[in-house]
């Protein structure tokens, strides 16, 4: 009887165990399992979201860059330029800015120096300084980028003035905003944010998706790996999954 | 530039007497490709700035300029028929000549002196494809070179004279001087122009 019982609660302390390890090893394995799944689909979306942000970045400066092309051919603007009159030059600049609802307008002449800039109200002289995006311009004859200017972000494109040869460059900035990151986040599924830096200076988030600023919010702290930008006019653009 | 100094040294070494006054001035880019509308001059060296009172002529044909290219004295006065059944509208914003005709059919349009030297680059404001290069040199002599980059400098008058180059397509609106003074005795020169890449100077073609 003792025996029995003892047999009996033996065999049942051991299913017991057996049960609880197959049930514990189960549990390991669907979460090794699960948290690998997990990973890899969260590196997937930001694969592909990084794909699609940079087709709607490349997209979305077409329209600027056409609407640049279209100014720079105004006959009037081109007699302007030629005019060789700097005040007459600035205004007419500042004209086609507010034409295309643009940050900044730029002329830059053959020799790669700013003879009228509506940021600094008119004064000239200086080299252009986004020296990536002009070798660019000079190269196939049109240019777009994210650019850093004094007053944050600027989506900045570069097209030709010709009367009809070449005669300069236009150079026009949107800004970056907030409006812009979460359209960007609304269409890739991310939080999108830009960040600008320049030598020496720790980045600092020039833009940022609504779910971005949540984030942010929730965590000061948040994002922890983002060094100090090394060389003059970086940009960068951060993502995580939204 | 070197290879126009060598030839013009090599030609200049082997010059026999030939007849005094007549050159024949080729023009390569650096590939060695023969260079059509090339402006070749020759300066006289020390000379004074030689003007004209001559005229000359530049048509719109089916929404070109003809000729593409053309090579004037300072002082000419050029005429712009318009042979088209539409207008057009001439314009240059180049610093040597600023002048624009506006609309205009057939030969209604003043004609334009051209009074200073340099590269005077003319459109047309309602169609942008039109561009045509007008060369207004201050020297006596000078041609264009043909479909094989040939140009003949005839009637040079005895003297020393300073060859320049100038294409289109080169970077600058100036010309090159070539370094190379003519001779009595010379009778054929070969030049070598430094191109700028396509898209640096001309309009997408139509």
């Amino acid at each position: 009887m003792i025996n029995t019982a003892s047999l009996s609660s033996r065999m049942m302390i051991f299913f017991s165990v057996l049960q609880l390890s197959l049930a514990g090893i189960t549990i390991c394995g669907m979460n090794a399992f699960l948290e690998g799944s997990t990973q890899a689909q969260v590196a997937k979306e930001l694969a592909l979201g990084e794909r699609v942000f940079s087709r709607i970045l490349l997209d979305k400066s077409q329209q600027p860059v056409q609407a640049a092309s279209m100014l720079a051919a105004d006959f009037g603007f081109l007699e302007s330029v030629a005019g060789n009159d700097e005040e007459t030059l600035l205004s007419a600049l500042d004209n086609q800015r507010r034409r295309i609802k643009a940050e900044v307008m730029m002329m830059i002449a053959l020799d790669g120096r700013v003879s009228a800039n509506t940021e600094r109200n008119g004064r000239g002289g200086k080299a252009f300084p986004h020296a990536t995006l002009l070798a660019k311009a000079l190269a196939t004859g049109q240019a777009s980028g994210i650019a850093v200017g004094r007053h944050g972000l600027y989506q900045m494109v570069l097209v030709p003035a010709r009367a009809p040869a070449i005669i300069g460059r236009v150079a026009m900035g949107f800004a970056v905003k907030d409006q812009v990151a979460n359209e960007l986040s609304g269409l890739t599924g991310l939080t999108v944010s830009f960040l600008a830096g320049t030598s020496g200076a720790p980045w600092r988030f020039a833009a940022s998706s609504r779910a971005a600023r949540n984030a942010r919010r929730a965590s000061p702290s948040w994002p922890h790996s983002l060094s100090t930008p090394r060389g003059s006019r970086m940009r960068q653009s951060s993502m995580t999954p939204a | 530039m070197s290879r126009a100094h060598a030839t013009g040294l090599l030609l200049a070494l082997l010059a026999v007497a030939l007849a005094a006054g007549a050159l024949e001035v080729e023009v390569r880019d650096e590939a060695g490709a023969a260079l059509a509308e090339a402006v070749v001059i020759a300066k006289p060296v020390g000379g004074a700035p030689a003007s004209t009172a001559n005229t000359a002529t530049i048509d719109q044909v089916n929404k070109r300029f003809v000729p593409h290219v053309a090579a004037i004295q300072v002082g000419t006065s050029v005429r712009f028929p318009n042979k088209d059944d539409i207008k057009h509208h001439v314009y240059s914003f180049s610093p040597p000549k600023v002048f624009q005709l506006k609309l205009y059919h057939g030969v209604t349009a003043d004609r334009v002196v051209f009074d200073k030297p340099g590269l005077v680059v003319l459109g047309c404001n309602i169609h942008d494809g039109m561009i045509a290069y007008v060369y207004v040199v201050d020297a006596p002599v000078f041609s264009l070179t043909d479909s094989d980059g040939h140009a003949a400098l005839p009637d040079l008058p005895p003297g020393d004279y300073e060859l320049e180059a100038w294409h289109y397509r080169m970077a600058s609106g100036a010309g090159k001087p070539s370094g190379i003074r003519i001779s009595a005795g010379m009778s054929r020169i070969s030049l070598t122009v430094q191109l700028a890449a396509a898209d640096r100077l001309l309009p997408p073609l139509e």
